[in-house]
């Protein structure tokens, strides 16, 4: 890969977390979060991670919800994870349901008031998906685990990705995992929140890895079949997956 | 017909062929639609691969739990993987 790829490339990835976090009160998801109840400008890249988001919710059958920025501060997830928790509440009440609270219009996208959005469980697939786009017809990206393989590898057979102690060749398939044990902080607190209930996700699934169809389809389909559970996210998951691996609790 | 007529023709018609020849050569030595044109690789389509995170997992060998690779997922060894997919 040229350096001048690697460079571009990188830099791609700075520009869309600075966008698209909700740690920095610059960005423009916080500047749409503390706009909530008005409509607000928003970029062609906002605007097509929101609408994966609505996406996502109709496919995870409203389980995947990134508008529950309010019960993950509730968790005490508050600020970056290496910065540590704050106390947690967990006093949020579960979100309406996502259509509900966020609408999208070309170029502008309105939160209903008193909504917050947290596209932490979406974004990092959609841009692996994306940046392969931009990369070429050859290439593979891993965003944090989250990964996409586009193409045919670097011997024809497809890109050695390391999933469940195997090695896959994959080509054009995207790979994500979904689990409560990366962050946590004590008892029952972790950041993913269960949307049924505005709490954190109490499962008998731990972890949950799958290989789709992109890695957008990747990080939703791991994700339901953790809320789920073991026995409806198998059911969940064939048919929607070429692999996957679902760990006990 | 003289001998030195017939000599004279003859090397017109040899030199005439050869420009000829060489000038349809030229012409068509760069023709990609020519037949039997050999195959060329195109350029811009390198390999390449950009990570940030996908660390190996803590525990080598196949993790404990429900495992389903269809049949159209090819397994290689667990060594010759390039990234891994990991919970973040």
């Amino acid at each position: 890969m040229p350096p001048s790829c690697l460079a571009d490339a990188a830099a791609w990835v700075g520009a869309q977390h600075l966008r698209l976090t909700r740690f920095d009160r610059g960005s423009e998801l916080s500047h749409l979060n503390a706009h909530a109840g008005g409509w607000v400008a928003v970029s062609p890249i906002l605007e097509a991670v929101l609408t994966e988001s609505l996406r996502a919710w109709t496919m995870s059958r409203g389980l995947v919800h990134v508008g529950v920025l309010a019960a993950v501060l509730a968790t005490g997830y508050t600020r970056p994870f290496r910065e540590g928790p704050t106390t947690a509440r967990l006093d949020a009440p579960p979100p309406p349901p996502l259509p509900e609270m966020l609408e999208l219009r070309p170029g502008a996208a309105r939160l209903a008031p008193g909504g917050g959005i947290d596209l932490g469980g979406i974004a990092k697939g959609w841009m692996a998906d994306r940046l392969t786009e931009r990369i070429g017809p050859n290439s593979m990206v891993n965003l944090g685990g989250d990964l996409y393989a586009r193409g045919a590898g670097p011997e024809g057979g497809g890109w050695p990705i390391g999933f469940a102690g195997k090695t896959l060749l994959l080509s054009d398939r995207g790979v994500a995992t979904s689990g409560v044990r990366g962050r946590s902080w004590g008892e029952g607190l972790h950041h993913l929140v269960d949307p049924r209930t505005g709490r954190p996700v109490d499962s008998d699934v731990a972890e949950v890895s799958v290989v789709a169809r992109t890695g957008a389809d990747a990080e939703v389909i791991a994700k339901t079949a953790l809320l789920l559970g073991l026995e409806e996210g198998e059911t969940f998951l064939f048919g929607r997956t070429d692999a996957f691996l679902m760990v006990p609790a | 017909m003289p001998a030195w007529a017939l000599k004279t023709s003859a090397s017109l018609l040899t030199m005439l062929a050869a420009i000829g020849s060489a000038a349809y050569v030229g012409a068509h030595l760069k023709n990609a639609t020519a037949p039997l044109h050999p195959a060329v690789a195109v350029s811009g389509h390198q390999l390449a691969f950009f990570s940030i995170g996908g660390r190996p997992p803590a525990a080598s060998g196949p993790l404990a739990g429900n495992l389903h690779i269809s049949a159209s997922v090819q397994v290689a060894g667990p060594e010759a993987a390039l990234t891994y997919t990991s919970v973040s």
